[in-house]
């Protein structure tokens, strides 16, 4: 499975927030975009998958145009976790990760145990099992976050895409967060977005970094995440300490 | 249990059902229904009265669960997009045109005409919902105070004798449902159960936004379109059989979803079945409250809505 995107640019009104960006995802890498706010991160993410169209360059998965996929084709090869924003229903914990298994199957199709295992399985792994029959807008941030991702990951996608996923995460479930993304069995093509410079360090296998819609850096995580580089795209002193980590 | 929710809310509905063939201005004995002269003239009328409830309640709570689900809105309702307005002016015109005197379908044509009417403008002033649901409320919020207003100005310059059509029939009226509305009226409340039965799916995932729609595998635009054209479709009909009758597309969903959970394909007939009940027993003490004149079905609607809704407001805030 593979996601090319190739020269996209995009622009809201005359503002271009996407400038020429090529990128391939592949199953088991782990690429992490970093960059400060309105650097366009989580519109390349809805360029990637398909939810924009660029105004140049196209995005390819597997060879065929994203936009133009059928939807459940698309949503089992392709998962996204947006930045949270809880259902103004009282959809339940459960009912919500349903709904993301769901998507796999036609209308008329039944649940088989496969999917409700499924379903109990992504539960247990995000350790929402607990609170299943609380309404999702009920939750705190965190928790939201950690639903939303048993969602996608229900979907059991081939790219799987996520955009600030740990922003509300307490550093446990930070940590274990990213060992569920490093482990999983189908090692699915992951792209995540993320302010966390620490968190980028230790999880990505190629970093990016964005500026002003431009790739300004990218390679392994050592090599990229320099003072010089980072202080060139945030506008000021940063670096990365080596010592005790969570990670 | 949870397979028996169903089956006990039909068997509900049929109790209910019968309940409303023998309660009204006089109790009528189930072994008076049928006698030597055929079908007792009274059981035929509330029998009528009984099919049109259950399928105006039934097309009115479908009608609220869905635009609930693609507005974002729990407190959205079959006319939040202006469609009661719009209707109103339709049948208004229909009565101080004269056309009521001529055809009896010519009242219930002329509101599911401006019930579609106004859904034309709603849609096109939020550029077919491309702009987004907030966009496709508040075209449908200025649509129907459009319409109320050229409602008043039928109202005044209508005569004596239209004005009292005209507010009997704001006020919902399922004594003078026409008969031969009665059966697509049905075949249309059992067809969207079952419509909504298989696009639930569709609908959970449009009710999560439009991002998340897209991304579980939609196209966003066209099913806000689809569900909000089905669901007008809904509540124009039930406007062209009953006037406009609140608060049973705003509540019934509302209690089942507490009740029942938010998995529209699953909760899709127990709606359709709870808003029928509802809507029978409302019109049952509409006819037994007052028994000299009979109060208004969107009267009691509202009195019985009204405060049930407020009670699960409070009990939500608690929670």
């Amino acid at each position: 499975m593979t996601l090319v995107a190739e020269r996209i640019s995009f622009s809201y009104g005359r503002h271009r927030v996407v400038d020429d960006v090529s990128l391939t995802l592949s199953s088991g890498d782990f690429t992490v975009l970093l960059g400060p706010n309105g650097g366009g991160k989580s519109t390349i993410l809805s360029l990637l998958s398909g939810r924009l169209s660029p105004s140049s360059g196209e995005v390819l998965l597997n060879g065929l145009p994203v936009s133009g996929l059928p939807g459940r084709y698309r949503a089992s090869k392709m998962a996204v976790v947006p930045q949270s924003s809880p259902p103004t229903l009282d959809f339940s914990v459960r009912e919500r990760v349903t709904i993301g298994r769901r998507a796999r199957l036609s209308p008329f199709q039944r649940m088989s145990p496969e999917d409700d295992h499924a379903i109990e399985s992504a539960m247990s792994q995000l350790d929402v099992l607990e609170f299943a029959d609380r309404p999702c807008n009920k939750l705190s941030g965190g928790e939201q976050q950690r639903v939303s991702l048993a969602a996608a990951l229900v979907q059991e996608p081939e790219v799987l895409m996520l955009d600030e996923p740990t922003s509300s995460l307490d550093p446990a479930h930070v940590v274990k967060t990213v060992q569920i993304l490093k482990n999983l069995p189908s090692q699915p093509a992951i792209l995540l977005i993320t302010h966390d410079i620490e968190l980028a360090f230790h999880c990505a296998k190629h970093l990016m970094l964005l500026k002003d819609g431009k790739i300004r850096f990218q390679g392994p995580p050592e090599e990229i995440l320099t003072p010089e580089n980072l202080a060139e795209i945030y506008g000021c002193n940063a670096a990365i300490k080596p010592g005790v980590t969570f990670f | 249990m949870k397979f028996l929710r169903l089956p006990l809310a039909l068997v509900l509905l049929v109790l209910v059902a019968f309940l409303g063939l023998c309660l009204g201005s006089y109790w009528l004995s189930p072994s008076e229904f049928y006698g030597p002269d055929g079908w007792h003239p009274v059981f035929v009328l509330r029998f009528q009265r009984v099919v049109a409830s259950c399928t105006v309640g039934c097309c009115l709570s479908l009608s609220g669960m869905v635009l609930q689900a693609v507005l974002r809105n729990p407190l959205a309702e079959p006319f939040t997009l202006g469609l009661s307005g719009g209707a109103s002016v339709g049948a208004a015109l229909a009565f101080v045109l004269g056309f009521y005197a001529k055809s009896a379908f010519a009242v219930p044509a002329g509101a599911f005409l401006g019930a579609l009417a106004i859904l034309t403008l709603v849609l096109w002033i939020s550029r077919c919902g491309k702009s987004g649901s907030e966009t496709l409320l508040l075209s449908g919020v200025i649509s129907g105070t459009i319409a109320s207003s050229v409602l008043m100005y039928l109202l005044s310059v209508a005569h004596n004798e239209e004005l009292a059509g005209i507010t009997w029939w704001t006020l919902g009226d399922l004594q003078s449902t026409d008969p031969k509305l009665l059966w697509p009226g049905c075949i249309l409340a059992i067809a969207a159960i079952i419509i909504l039965q298989c696009f639930g799916d569709k609908l959970d995932a449009i009710a999560l936004g439009d991002d998340l729609a897209y991304y579980l595998g939609n196209n966003p635009r066209r099913l806000t379109l689809g569900f909000v054209g089905f669901a007008s479709l809904l509540a124009a009909t039930t406007v062209a059989m009953a006037g406009i009758i609140g608060f049973c597309g705003l509540i019934v969903p509302h209690i089942v979803r507490q009740i029942y959970g938010c998995i529209h394909r699953k909760i899709a007939p127990l709606v359709g079945v709870w808003g029928a009940i509802f809507l029978v027993l409302c019109d049952i003490l509409s006819r037994c409250l007052y028994r000299e004149r009979e109060i208004p079905i969107g009267v009691m609607t509202a009195l019985i809505g009204g405060p049930v809704f407020l009670w699960l407001l409070n009990r939500r805030r608690a929670q």
